[in-house]
């Protein structure tokens, strides 16, 4: 950690193939295209090793990295998203909280179903239910309010579980 | 917690499944910031180019006449330092005639000098300045009507913040270019009209608010939030 704050490309080529992974997909949950992914996963690695001295615990690197990553998403939806879809989204959808239509499916289809959700509900569903932020903290952030978050989270839980069970119904019935 | 949230809590390493490009560490390594080397380096040359020839001009103006080579003379004792330049005596020349040629007030300060570092994140600060003050300026003006009535303005800023925004995503990806240069200084120039049209619109319907109902100061005011 010590090298890499230096400026050593060994030890921070070590430290980003380490994180890589894990803040790629934080990345191509959160953005449209892979190749914006791509990009944001640079510029959040660039904006940390730039700034590696102000980490006083080196074993809080991950964690660091992972906020720096995730606000870097967060400028980057605030840029793209166009917020004045949410007035659709706010409509109430029944959703049947006993039902775990999910509990079978692979958590790699849950994945990619994610990644086609609409770009308002995505960014919430990714802050709220994989980020585990507070939807108090993801409108602060985002500059929605809280019900439009909560609204918009409603709209992806349904279209998750209307899309998944769908591909599910078609594959067993070939 | 809903029961879909905790099941992905639950498997959240999981849901990694993605792996980013062998490239990316490489393209990493050999990113830099968009650098506006062009644009500074012709600003630089431009502004090297008039300086010289300023100083040229001013330090070594064109001899009019054919007088040997003269001494000048600098007054220390106040500001204005008079060059005076005197013939030379020479051994051929009975007559001789002191000349004072030019006197020039030297100003105690020296002209500014541009920065040849000034790039272009000097002038997206003094846009961003601009655009800040006069926003705050909005944000702390009392309305008298309902603030959704100025959306419009919003709306048409937002379109602009989108718009810088896309420009310099185009800058990270292929470098600074003339006709991003052109475009981003269009955007800001865009932005700050925009706000000054807010800013006239407010004082207008405030007026004729105010106007049909003198008592409207007493009831709390809204206020605008861009």
């Amino acid at each position: 950690m010590r090298k890499a704050g230096q400026g050593d490309e060994h030890a921070r080529g070590l430290l980003y193939h380490q994180f890589a992974k894990a803040m790629f997909n934080i990345c191509m949950r959160m953005c449209r295209t892979r190749e914006d992914a791509e990009d944001l996963l640079q510029e959040s690695f660039i904006l940390a090793f730039r700034n590696l001295r102000q980490l006083k615990e080196p074993a809080g690197f991950g964690g660091w990295l992972k906020r720096i990553v995730i606000n870097e998403c967060i400028r980057y939806t605030k840029r793209t998203v166009r917020w004045a879809e949410l007035d659709e989204g706010h409509m109430q959808i029944p959703y049947d909280e006993e039902d775990e239509w999910f509990s079978d499916i692979a958590m790699s289809r849950i994945h990619d179903e994610i990644k086609k959700l609409p770009d308002a509900s995505r960014a919430v569903f990714n802050l709220y239910a994989v980020e585990n932020l507070s939807h108090k903290e993801i409108a602060e952030a985002l500059g929605i309010t809280e019900s439009t978050s909560k609204s918009q989270y409603h709209r992806a839980r349904h279209l998750l579980k209307e899309r998944i069970i769908k591909i599910e119904l078609k594959k067993a019935h070939g | 917690m809903d029961e879909l949230k905790k099941h992905i809590q639950l498997h959240r390493a999981e849901l990694d499944t993605d792996e980013p490009s062998g490239l990316s560490w490489s393209n990493m390594v050999s990113k830099r910031r968009p650098v506006v080397r062009n644009l500074v380096m012709r600003w630089t040359v431009a502004a090297s180019l008039v300086l010289a020839t300023g100083a040229l001009i001013y330090f070594f103006p064109a001899k009019e006449n054919k007088t040997p080579m003269a001494v000048v003379q600098v007054d220390h004792n106040w500001d204005i330092r008079v060059a005076r330049t005197i013939p030379a005596i020479t051994a051929t020349s009975d007559k001789q005639e002191k000349t004072i040629i030019q006197s020039r007030r030297v100003q105690k300060k020296k002209a500014p000098v541009p920065s040849v570092m000034y790039g272009f994140e000097g002038i997206e600060a003094s846009y961003a300045g601009m655009l800040n003050l006069q926003r705050e300026r909005l944000r702390m003006q009392p309305i008298y009507v309902d603030a959704a009535y100025f959306d419009l303005f919003k709306k048409q800023f937002a379109g602009l913040n989108n718009q810088e925004e896309n420009v310099k995503q185009r800058i990270r990806k292929t470098g600074m270019q003339d006709i991003y240069f052109d475009e981003l200084i269009s955007i800001y120039q865009e932005k700050i009209n925009v706000l000054k049209q807010l800013q006239l619109e407010i004082n207008r319907i405030n007026t004729r608010t105010r106007q049909a109902d003198p008592d409207i100061n007493a009831r709390p005011p809204s206020y605008i939030n861009l």
